[in-house]
């Protein structure tokens, strides 16, 4: 079974934000106006963290996309209270919107504040609604959503397989991030496939995780340099 | 009536009869109403399965595309002219598909049924993939004369129970979206 995860190399990361709009379009996940933002109320499975290092004037702004972290220890499976999140046997965190209560104790509790709440019902321009992906459904209003490393590309990757009468490959299964990526900065795999690309970059000295003191074994690792490490 | 007017009540015999009759008549409206809701699924054609089925045709005759897609299709009328542009039998629902045939607009079949939303359910998968017979979830339907006017009950217990006996995932992620 394999254990599905992602490297970013943040050297290669540009914030050009091209994962952002492929993820939101491959999600169907709807637009938000600024007022919405403004209450932090904005859907992006993919997130850009912008983040200030040093004194002035010594600065360096780092850019950090954030999909779900695919934790191996997930807080926001431990407090949902109807089962609606949970880990399935691939480690992929998963969302069921209509077990869903909107309760938003996940959203709480996980660290890295990646899962969102649906305040409102998701409307699209009329133009768009036929260019919404039919293989991901449209979330209704009170459910919490997440990133799920676009886990229907996963079903059509096996179903293909399978025609063919041939095992699943890595490359198989690319999330839209990934595949859009225009500096082929992230990296997606089996982290127990010891000689899977992803499972080599995150051996790296270069490769950590964020809030790692936590605990929560994300299996989203980043590749920098230095003093990130620490 | 002698029994109404034995009885000591407000009302005039004929109010009496005014207010049955009004009761009588909401009845018959609710009947029709709640007729015309459960009534199930009418389709425009009165298509019979075993007839077709007895003469060696084979679902994917019609429902051409459950190899292929996630939805199995229904007939079009270029499918149906195949055979039928010369009259097969006196039947009447055959008189009617002439006249669709002579007129050249499509058959608007109705839809049974729809997967949830929140579902995802491909034929293909089913059939192509996991080679189960159509008979499994539509049971009989090609031993009955009347279209189904109402959609099998499947529910997630009856999917999760064949998952089981076919060793697929039972992941809710692999069938939930």
């Amino acid at each position: 079974m394999p254990r599905w995860g992602m490297v970013i190399d943040l050297d290669r990361c540009t914030a050009c934000q091209a994962c952002v709009v492929a993820c939101k379009a491959e999600n169907n996940i709807p637009f938000s106006s600024p007022k919405e933002a403004g209450r932090r109320r904005i859907i992006s499975w993919m997130r850009v963290l912008p983040m200030m290092e040093g004194e002035y004037p010594n600065l360096r702004e780092r850019f950090i996309p954030r999909p779900c972290m695919h934790c191996d220890n997930p807080p926001c499976v431990k407090v949902c209270p109807v089962g609606a999140t949970y880990k399935n046997k691939e480690g992929l965190i998963a969302q069921v919107y209509t077990q869903c209560i909107g309760c938003r104790y996940c959203t709480n509790n996980c660290p890295y504040t990646l899962k969102y709440f649906n305040w409102f019902r998701p409307e699209w321009p009329e133009e768009m609604e036929n260019y919404l992906n039919p293989d991901v459904s449209i979330r209704s209003k009170g459910v919490v959503e997440k990133c799920t490393f676009c886990h229907h590309r996963l079903q059509k990757a096996r179903e293909k397989a399978r025609a063919e009468n041939r095992e699943l490959k890595e490359e198989d299964y690319i999330p839209a991030c990934v595949q859009t990526c225009p500096t082929d900065a992230i990296y997606f795999g089996d982290l127990d496939d010891s000689k899977s690309k992803v499972a080599q970059l995150a051996r790296s000295p270069r490769a950590f995780r964020l809030l790692e003191e936590l605990g929560t074994e994300p299996k989203v690792y980043y590749l920098s340099e230095g003093e990130w490490h620490g | 009536m002698k029994i109404l007017r034995n009885i000591n009540v407000p009302f005039s015999r004929n109010q009496i009869l005014a207010i049955l009759g009004g009761i009588l008549v909401v009845v018959v409206i609710l009947i029709f109403i709640f007729g015309a809701v459960w009534g199930g699924v009418k389709q425009p054609i009165s298509f019979n399965h075993k007839i077709h089925a007895e003469n060696d045709l084979d679902c994917l005759d019609c429902h051409p595309y459950f190899n292929e897609h996630a939805s199995s299709g229904r007939p079009s009328l270029e499918t149906c002219m195949s055979c039928h542009e010369e009259p097969q039998g006196e039947s009447l629902a055959e008189k009617k598909l002439l006249e669709y045939i002579k007129s050249g607009n499509e058959i608007d079949w109705q839809r049974l049924y729809r997967v949830p939303e929140d579902v995802y359910f491909s034929h293909r998968r089913h059939v192509v993939l996991g080679q189960i017979d159509c008979m499994t979830c539509h049971g009989n339907i090609g031993e009955s004369p009347k279209p189904p006017s109402e959609p099998l009950k499947i529910t997630m217990k009856k999917c999760m129970k064949c998952h089981e006996e076919k060793e697929a995932s039972n992941d809710c992620i692999a069938c939930h979206r």
